[in-house]
């Protein structure tokens, strides 16, 4: 992935203001060939602004992109080979669904025989070869998705770029999307950058996520290094639900302001930790536990809330610390309100926050 | 007049009973007069005016300047206003009020008040021949006025807010990320402009050349008052014939055979529509 000639697109020092606004800070980023990348963040975040200068229809007030080895920070968006699906899908509502996917192939002086069967061919691997002589505006909002996609990948390009595709769509809709987009991406082994602010969409479909927040990349990493090991509380917090605990370490301990103490997995100087709600055991039987592979605590059930496969309880630990559990909901094994519980937790699930430039 | 190229959506019926106030208003005071102009080239006394007119060969000279004119201002326009109406598009806020202002300020002004104007604009001492003069350009006055060049600048002038407006109408609905689309699936400036900036202006193109076509066919002061009788257009014809000659019948022919004439433009434009706009898109 940090091999050079690997790399298809290659984004370095990127700076973009408008007026006063730093959207994009420094920007460094490296996508590998058939890599899925999600840039993934609030909105206002520069999501948006760093793909359009990457596809070319914004130039940057500073830095590179580079696509396959070549400098293309100043050539044209027509010149980049760059297939992008946009957010209200930009379809050309005076053409044919068919002639909007041959569109890009006809730029590219291919016979209009040739065009056609290649557009057919791109719209059968979206599932709608039947809708090619209907125009946009006959087909639901679904439909004229993967249109847009049939008519971003029609002429192989280098680079994907898809800007929050899904937002519109509704939920069911969007998960089946979300399939037939990661499939079709990685049958055809495309380069893919993926704009989402959704964390869950992030997770399902990338190979790596950047994390983007006021214009810079927070984080960059696989989604599991993202989820387990953020760096920062925004990342935590952007990235799953969070329980942050601010204090002070001492080798392998932690010791919460509030007094609490955790074993950690290995010595840290960080101080600021995390542990994911679903990393926590809440039980009635109080084992006694060796502290040196697991955090013991008294705590009293605050409230629950059922979320079908599992119960999310709000508990505080004798020591004072309101903490968020999430529990698999056995029935039979569901708490009350008021119940006082042992509440587990590994020192492996006790995640120090590295990253103490950012809050 | 643009009652064809009008398409009103949703409900016939209440498009029907909205214009209907205005239909009366027409009938009453365009249609009937109209007609009765119509029926007195009709008489058998006035019918041979048809004849003399179609065989002469100087009225019909007259009838091919004038639709040559017309179509002269008509392109002169459009190639104006076509960009302009896309750089309006691109303004917001204070400045495109003052463009539209500018914009229309022709159409609030007496069509009178703006041909003195370009008269002493384009005058033999004018400002646009001390300009020419001061700058070396040429030694003596240039013969600005008094010409077909005086003709058409002027017409040019006050009939682009016609096509200016129905274009930007429809240019102003075009989705900016439909031009970002075209380049960015590899189409170039030229390919974007004929493969998607013309396919979905079309209407508005269409709407505002038979406009100024239409209406370049009727206007009298400017070649009266800028031609200075080089500039024989059918409504100088009119107004001699039913000014100083008092002969409403020659008049009324001379009508007839003009608004015949916007009727076969009106019916061959319509026609390009449908050749040009393909399924049913309202852009
Ligand atoms: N064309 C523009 N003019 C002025 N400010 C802009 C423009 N585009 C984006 N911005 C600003 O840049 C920042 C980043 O915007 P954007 O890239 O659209 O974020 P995101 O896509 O993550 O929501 C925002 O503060 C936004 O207001
Ligand atoms: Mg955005």
């Amino acid at each position: 992935m940090t091999n050079e000639n690997q790399a298809v697109l290659d984004v370095q020092k990127i700076r973009k203001t408008y007026g006063r606004v730093e959207a994009l800070r420094e920007i460094d980023l490296r996508v590998a060939a058939g890599e899925f990348l999600t840039l993934l963040g609030a909105s206002g975040s520069g999501k948006t602004t760093l793909l359009r200068i990457i596809a070319g229809f914004e130039t940057p007030d500073s830095g590179r992109v580079s696509i396959r080895g070549a400098d293309m920070t100043w050539a044209s968006a027509a010149e980049r080979q760059i297939g992008m699906v946009f957010q209200n899908y930009a379809l050309f509502p005076h053409l044919t669904v068919l002639e909007n996917v041959m569109f890009p192939l006809e730029m590219r002086r291919i016979t209009r025989r040739a065009a056609a069967d290649r557009a057919r061919a791109a719209l059968d691997s979206v599932h709608l070869g039947v809708f090619g002589d209907r125009y946009p505006r006959q087909l639901s909002g679904g439909q004229q998705q993967r249109v847009a996609l049939a008519r971003a990948i029609v002429f192989e390009p280098s680079l994907l770029l898809l800007d929050e595709p899904f937002s519109a769509l509704d939920r069911r809709l969007r998960e089946s999307m979300q399939q037939e987009v990661k499939q079709l991406q990685s049958s055809l082994g495309l380069t893919t950058i993926f704009i989402t602010h959704d964390q869950e969409e992030a997770l399902v479909m990338s190979d790596r996520i950047a994390v983007m927040g006021g214009g810079a990349i927070r984080q960059i990493g696989t989604p599991a290094e993202i989820y387990y090991h953020p760096n920062s509380i925004s990342v935590a917090t952007f990235v799953g639900e969070s329980n942050i605990f601010e204090g002070v370490p001492k080798g392998r301990s932690f010791y919460a302001a509030s007094g609490a103490h955790f074993s950690l997995a290995a010595p840290t100087d960080c101080n600021r930790m995390l542990i994911r709600p679903e990393a926590i055991t809440l039980s009635r039987a109080s084992v006694p536990a060796d502290p040196r592979e697991a955090n013991v605590f008294a705590a009293q059930v605050l409230d629950r809330s059922f979320v079908g496969g599992f119960t999310v309880y709000r508990v505080r630990l004798a020591q004072g610390d309101e903490v968020s559990v999430r529990a698999i909901a056995r029935e039979g094994a569901i708490f009350q309100p008021g119940e006082t519980l042992q509440l587990t937790v590994a020192p492996a699930d006790c995640r120090p926050l590295t990253d103490r430039s950012a809050a | 007049m643009t009652g064809a190229l009008v398409h009103l959506r949703g409900p016939r019926a209440t498009g029907m009973l909205l214009t209907a106030p205005a239909a009366m208003l027409l009938l009453v005071l365009f249609f009937y007069p109209l007609a009765t102009l119509f029926l007195t080239t009709l008489h058998p006394d006035n019918i041979e005016n048809y004849a003399r007119v179609v065989s002469s060969g100087t009225y019909m000279q007259v009838y091919l300047n004038t639709l040559r004119l017309a179509v002269i201002v008509t392109v002169i326009d459009l190639v104006i206003a076509y960009p302009l109406a896309f750089y309006m598009c691109r303004l917001t806020g204070g400045s495109r009020m003052v463009a539209f202002f500018l914009l229309l300020i022709p159409l609030w002004t007496s069509q009178l008040v703006r041909t003195y104007a370009w008269m002493v604009l384009l005058g033999r001492n004018g400002p646009i021949n001390s300009a020419l003069m001061a700058l070396g350009l040429t030694d003596t006055p240039l013969r600005l006025s008094n010409s077909e060049f005086a003709v058409v600048i002027g017409m040019v002038h006050i009939l682009l807010p016609y096509m200016v407006l129905p274009i930007y109408s429809s240019a102003s609905k075009i989705d900016r990320s439909l031009l970002e689309a075209s380049r960015g699936l590899g189409a170039g400036a030229f390919s974007t402009l004929t493969r998607v900036l013309i396919p979905l202006t079309i209407h508005g193109v269409l709407a505002g050349v038979s406009l100024v076509l239409v209406l370049s066919l009727g206007v009298f002061i400017m070649p009266a008052l800028l031609g200075g009788g080089r500039v024989p257009v059918i409504p100088l014809l009119i107004e001699q014939q039913a000014g100083s000659f008092l002969n409403w019948a020659m008049a009324g022919t001379f009508c007839v055979i003009l608004l015949a004439m916007v009727l076969v433009i009106f019916w061959l434009i319509k026609l390009s529509t449908r050749l040009l706009v393909r399924g049913r898109v309202h852009a």
